[in-house]
C-alpha cells in the first residue's frame, strides 16, 4: 500500500511540477518580452522627440 | 485542356523529369539495399527469420528508401520557373499532386520489386505462400506510401530542415499503414487461419484519405 | 497598462486555488476503489490531462481551418500555443500512464493501441512544432502549419476508436452507457477536467499575448531600424 501511495505522489508531482515548469517559462518569456519591448520603446523615443 | 490530359501530361513531365535524374529510383534503391544489407549483418546473417520479423525489416527498408528518394524531390520545379507553369495550369490544382503520385508511384513500385528480389536473397527467405496477396500488399503498400510521403514532402518544401523533416513527419502519419502492411505482408508469408480483414480496412482509409486530402488542402501548399 | 496587466495574476490565482480543490476532491474526498484502492486516485490527473490535451488539439485544428479560410495571423497565433499547451498535457498524460500502468498492470510501457496512438499524437505534434521552427515568413508558415495540423488531428479520434477497433486492455472511463463508476468518482473526473481546462485557458490566454506582443516587437524593431537609417540619411 505504501508503494502504491508512492506512485500516487509520483504522478500528483509530475503534474503539478510540469504545469509550474510550464508556467515559470512562459513567465520567464514574457518577462524577457517586456524588457526587449520597453528598450525599444525607449530607443524608438529618441529617435521620435514626443513633440509629435 | 481537360483535367485528364492535363494529368497525363503532369505524369509524362514527372516521369521525363525522373528518367533524367534517376534520382529517387538511383537513391531509394541504393539506400535500400544498403539497409537490407546492414540490417542482415545486424540480425547476424540471418537466415530463417519468423515472418513477423522478416516483414517488419523489408517495410522498414521501404519507407526509409522512400523517404529518402522523396526529400528535395521538388527541387527541379523551382528551376526556370517550371513551378510558376504549373501554377498557370487551368485546372484544380490538386491535379498537381495526384500526377505526381501517380508518377511517383510506379518509381517507388519499380525499386520496391527490386527491394523485394534483394529481400528474397540477402535473407534467404522461402517464397511467398499467397503470391497474389504478396504483390497485392506490395503494390498497394507502396501507392499509399507514396501519397503520404509526397504529400509529407510537399508539405515540408518550404522549410529550412526538409531533408530531416520528410521522415520526421511520414513516421508518425504512416504508423498505422506500417502496422497495416507488415500485418498482411506477415499473412501472406505463412500459414493462417483468417484474412486480417482490419488491416485491410486501414490501407483502404489510407488510400482514401489522400485521395481526399488534398484535393481539399494541396491549395493552399501551392501558394507561394 | 497597469489594468492589462492585472487579468493574468487573477487568473493565475483563481486557476491555483481551484487546481487546489482538485487536489482536495482527488486525496481526501473521494472514496478510494475495490481493486485499485489508492491508485484509483491516479485516474483523476491522467484521464483529465488526456482530455484536455485532445481539446487543445481540436481548438488547434479548428484554427488552422478559420486560418486557411480567413486567412488572419491571429488564428495562427492560437492555434500554435493550443499546441504547445496540447503536448504539454500529452507528455502528462504519457508519464503518468506509465506510472499508473506500473503497478497496475506491472510495466511501464505496453504496445496497447491506446497507448501507441497516443505517443504517435506527441510525435505528430513535436514535429508540427519542427516544421514551424524551420519555416520563414510568416504567412507561408502560418499555412503550412495550418495544413498540417488538420492533417494530424486524425489521430485524435483514432485514439478515441482504437479501444473499439483493437483488442485493449485499456479501460474505458465512459462509453455510451455514461460513467462505469460511482458519483463521486465520476463527480471528481469531471472537477479534475474542468480544473485542467482553467489551467489550459490561463495558459492559452497568456500564450497567446505572448505571440502578439513578439510580433510587436518585431514591428518595433523594423521601426527603430528604419528611424535609425533615417537619422544616419539626416547626417
Amino acid at each position: 500500500m505504501l508503494n502504491d501511495m508512492g506512485f500516487l505522489w509520483a504522478v500528483t508531482a509530475v503534474v503539478w511540477l510540469g504545469m509550474l515548469a510550464y508556467a515559470v517559462v512562459l513567465m520567464r518569456r514574457q518577462r524577457r518580452l517586456q524588457q526587449e519591448l520597453e528598450s525599444l520603446r525607449r530607443a524608438l523615443d529618441q529617435f521620435n522627440p514626443p513633440s509629435r | 485542356m481537360s483535367g485528364l490530359r492535363v494529368f497525363f501530361r503532369l505524369v509524362r513531365k514527372d516521369l521525363v523529369v525522373e528518367f533524367r535524374g534517376k534520382r529517387l529510383w538511383t537513391s531509394g534503391l541504393a539506400f535500400g539495399v544498403l539497409l537490407l544489407v546492414v540490417m542482415g549483418i545486424a540480425l547476424n546473417g540471418a537466415s530463417g527469420l519468423p515472418a513477423d520479423w522478416s516483414a517488419g525489416v523489408l517495410w522498414l527498408c521501404v519507407f526509409f528508401a522512400t523517404a529518402q528518394g522523396m526529400s528535395g524531390r521538388d527541387r527541379h520545379d523551382g528551376e526556370m520557373g517550371a513551378w510558376d507553369g504549373l501554377m498557370l495550369a487551368p485546372v484544380d490544382r490538386s491535379l498537381v499532386f495526384y500526377a505526381r503520385w501517380a508518377a511517383l508511384s510506379a518509381f517507388v513500385l519499380a525499386a520496391e520489386a527490386a527491394l523485394v528480389v534483394a529481400f528474397f536473397v540477402i535473407f534467404n527467405q522461402p517464397p511467398p505462400l499467397r503470391p497474389g496477396w504478396f504483390a497485392g500488399v506490395m503494390a498497394a503498400g507502396a501507392v499509399a506510401l507514396t501519397g503520404v510521403s509526397s504529400f509529407v514532402a510537399t508539405l515540408s518544401a518550404a522549410s529550412a530542415m526538409r531533408d530531416i523533416l520528410v521522415p520526421v513527419l511520414l513516421f508518425p502519419l504512416a504508423i498505422p499503414l506500417f502496422l497495416a502492411v507488415i500485418r498482411l505482408t506477415v499473412f501472406s508469408l505463412q500459414p493462417a487461419w483468417s484474412v486480417p480483414w482490419v488491416w485491410v480496412e486501414v490501407l483502404a482509409a489510407y488510400a482514401a484519405a489522400f485521395l481526399l486530402v488534398p484535393w481539399l488542402l494541396f491549395e493552399p501548399l501551392m501558394e507561394v | 497598462m497597469q489594468s492589462r496587466a492585472g487579468w493574468p495574476v487573477w487568473l493565475s490565482i483563481a486557476a491555483g486555488a481551484v487546481m487546489f480543490v482538485h487536489l482536495y476532491l482527488a486525496f481526501v474526498w473521494s472514496p478510494p476503489e475495490q481493486h485499485m484502492g489508492n491508485l484509483v486516485r491516479i485516474m483523476y490527473f491522467h484521464v483529465p490531462s488526456a482530455w484536455n490535451a485532445f481539446f487543445a488539439f481540436f481548438v488547434t485544428f479548428v484554427c488552422a481551418i478559420l486560418y486557411l479560410r480567413r486567412r488572419r495571423l491571429v488564428y495562427d497565433l492560437v492555434s500554435a500555443a493550443s499546441a504547445e499547451i496540447g503536448v504539454l498535457f500529452t507528455s502528462i498524460t504519457l508519464v503518468t500512464g506509465s506510472l499508473w500502468a506500473r503497478p497496475i498492470w506491472n510495466t511501464w510501457w505496453t504496445w496497447d493501441p491506446r497507448l501507441t496512438t497516443t505517443l504517435i499524437l506527441w510525435f505528430l505534434y513535436a514535429g508540427y512544432f519542427l516544421l514551424r521552427a524551420s519555416i520563414d515568413g510568416r504567412e507561408r508558415r502560418a499555412r503550412v502549419s495550418a495544413v498540417f495540423a488538420i492533417v494530424a488531428f486524425a489521430d485524435v479520434p483514432v485514439i478515441h476508436m482504437s479501444v473499439e477497433w483493437w483488442r485493449s486492455i485499456h479501460p474505458l472511463a465512459v462509453d455510451e452507457t455514461g460513467f462505469n463508476m460511482p458519483g463521486s468518482m465520476a463527480a471528481t473526473l469531471m472537477f479534475g477536467f474542468v480544473a485542467f481546462m482553467c489551467l489550459y485557458g490561463l495558459f492559452l490566454a497568456l500564450r497567446v499575448r505572448q505571440q502578439r506582443q513578439a510580433m510587436e516587437l518585431h514591428e518595433l524593431r523594423e521601426a527603430v531600424r528604419a528611424a535609425r537609417v533615417r537619422q544616419e540619411g539626416q547626417v
